[in-house]
């Protein structure tokens, strides 16, 4: 088991581990273990996160001990792994608007000490502002029309200026009929003008028509 | 990085939350949707039973297996009385015992299926009547399914309500323009569309559409009951 350049994430041969926080597996998930401690292989097919990293994203701005708002969180596939990158001094807002998902969302937050599930609209701040803090990353993978505005408006509320943002953009449900790179190309003009982006990566072929966007705040939104 | 103390407390108060949010969340439409979904389950359980009794029964009795072309008739006459056949075998009491049984699982289902269509029927009469009086409650729950919610259905244009059902076609259409866009999704099960001469279809489902579109208003905002005066305007 090799750590990678990055926090928490650990390969060993082609695949991509993260260190189990808790013992077992989350979602079906193999383990590996390697003296005490036990690791949870992170399927690029399943993260679009893991599929970054595959890809050879050169960083992707998530540290242990962050403070994380998940946006689309789902059943907490991606979110597992993430808690596990954070560890027990960071914490995961986990945020999903689909009670079927959340459900689920509910007993892996119960397993584990530093997540905690919301059952929120991501494009309604108001709603959930007064449930979470100011965190240091946001991760957002919502396959919703207006994903890009949405996810600029939780960066400006609620990521601490510095702090690093993940935006994976799912060309289908911005427009099923436009060529895929152009709208990766839209995004990233009207991303450049709120934030900085450090890192972009196409997912193909892990998953398709996809990109992801690692973006940095260094200023303030003016949206 | 969150203090322990601030973390668990934040925890434990948004799981405590989230648990009110998920009760609270359960609504009459998924009622109505589970409902559905169940009876459609129900349909293909029983079209694969009754085609396993076929097959069985068939060694025994293969004219009466072919004369009668409807499963749930069919199946009720495996149950009845002992019959002769010139081709079958004939079949020892444990053997007709054992298919019995089956049969009667078989039936069983058409029973439960039609005790569902009674209860769509009640709930749709109570949450949205007049999407029930134009398309009736088991149409009428394939539309509020396939918009996911009554609060989705309500806020859908009428364009939209006639092609709930048709994606496949309609993306198919807007990638390629030489293809012609559909006419209706599910609303082709609707009697009025059926009836209909092939080239009128488009017209009666866009009608249609029309009239379900304020229909799903009403109901979702609370509107007067106003479903006999829409169906009135299709007709």
């Amino acid at each position: 088991m090799k750590q990678k350049k990055f926090d928490g994430i650990f390969e060993n041969g082609n695949r991509l581990y993260t260190k189990n926080l808790v013992r077992g597996s989350v979602y079906g998930e193999r383990l590996f273990k390697e003296g005490k401690h036990e690791y949870r292989e992170w399927d690029p097919k399943r993260s679009k996160l893991s599929a970054a990293i595959m890809k050879g994203a050169s960083q992707i701005g998530l540290r242990e001990h962050h403070v994380v708002l998940y946006l689309g969180a789902s059943t907490g596939t991606t979110p597992s792994h993430i808690s596990d990158i954070v560890g027990n001094r960071g914490f995961v807002f986990a945020l999903d608007f689909a009670p079927r998902m959340v459900r689920k969302l509910v007993f892996l937050c119960e397993q584990r000490k530093n997540m905690a599930p919301l059952l929120a609209n991501a494009s309604e701040p108001d709603t959930y502002q007064d449930r979470i803090t100011m965190v240091d990353y946001v991760y957002q993978d919502i396959a919703q029309r207006d994903q890009l505005r949405i996810f600029l408006l939780n960066c400006s509320r609620f990521l601490e200026k510095g702090g690093f943002a993940a935006l994976c953009v799912k060309a289908r449900s911005v427009d099923v009929a436009r060529r895929p790179k152009d709208i990766f190309l839209e995004t990233r003009k009207e991303l450049e003008k709120h934030l900085t982006i450090i890192d972009y990566r196409e997912l193909d072929p892990f998953e398709k028509d996809h990109c992801i966007f690692i973006c940095k705040k260094t200023r303030d939104l003016h949206l | 990085m969150l203090p322990k103390s601030k973390a668990a407390s934040l925890r434990d108060r948004n799981i405590a939350l989230t648990k009110k949010d998920i009760r609270e969340s359960v609504t009459p439409d998924q009622m109505i949707i589970q409902a559905l979904y169940s009876y459609d389950e129900l349909t293909k359980i029983a079209h694969n039973l009754a085609g396993r009794i076929r097959g069985w029964f068939s060694l025994t009795n293969p004219e009466l297996e072919h004369r009668i072309s409807d499963n749930r008739a069919f199946v009720e006459q495996v149950l009845e009385k002992e019959t002769k056949s010139a081709m079958g075998a004939r079949f020892s009491d444990p053997d007709m015992k054992q298919l019995k049984e089956l049969a009667k699982s078989c039936l069983s289902i058409f029973q439960e299926q039609e005790k569902l269509i009674i209860y769509i029927d009640t709930l749709m009469k109570r949450h949205m009547p007049n999407v029930f009086v134009l398309v009736g409650g088991k149409l009428g729950a394939r539309l509020l399914s396939m918009a996911g919610s009554s609060k989705k259905l309500a806020r859908m244009p009428a364009s939209t309500i006639q092609l709930l059902g048709a994606e496949k076609a309609l993306f198919r259409h807007l990638i390629n323009k030489k293809v012609k866009p559909p006419k209706h999704g599910v609303l082709h099960e609707h009697p009025l569309v059926q009836k209909a001469d092939r080239n009128r279809r488009g017209k009666i489902a866009r009608t249609l559409a029309d009239k379900l579109a304020i229909a799903a208003k009403v109901d979702y905002f609370g509107g007067k009951f106003m479903g006999d005066k829409l169906l009135k305007m299709i007709r």
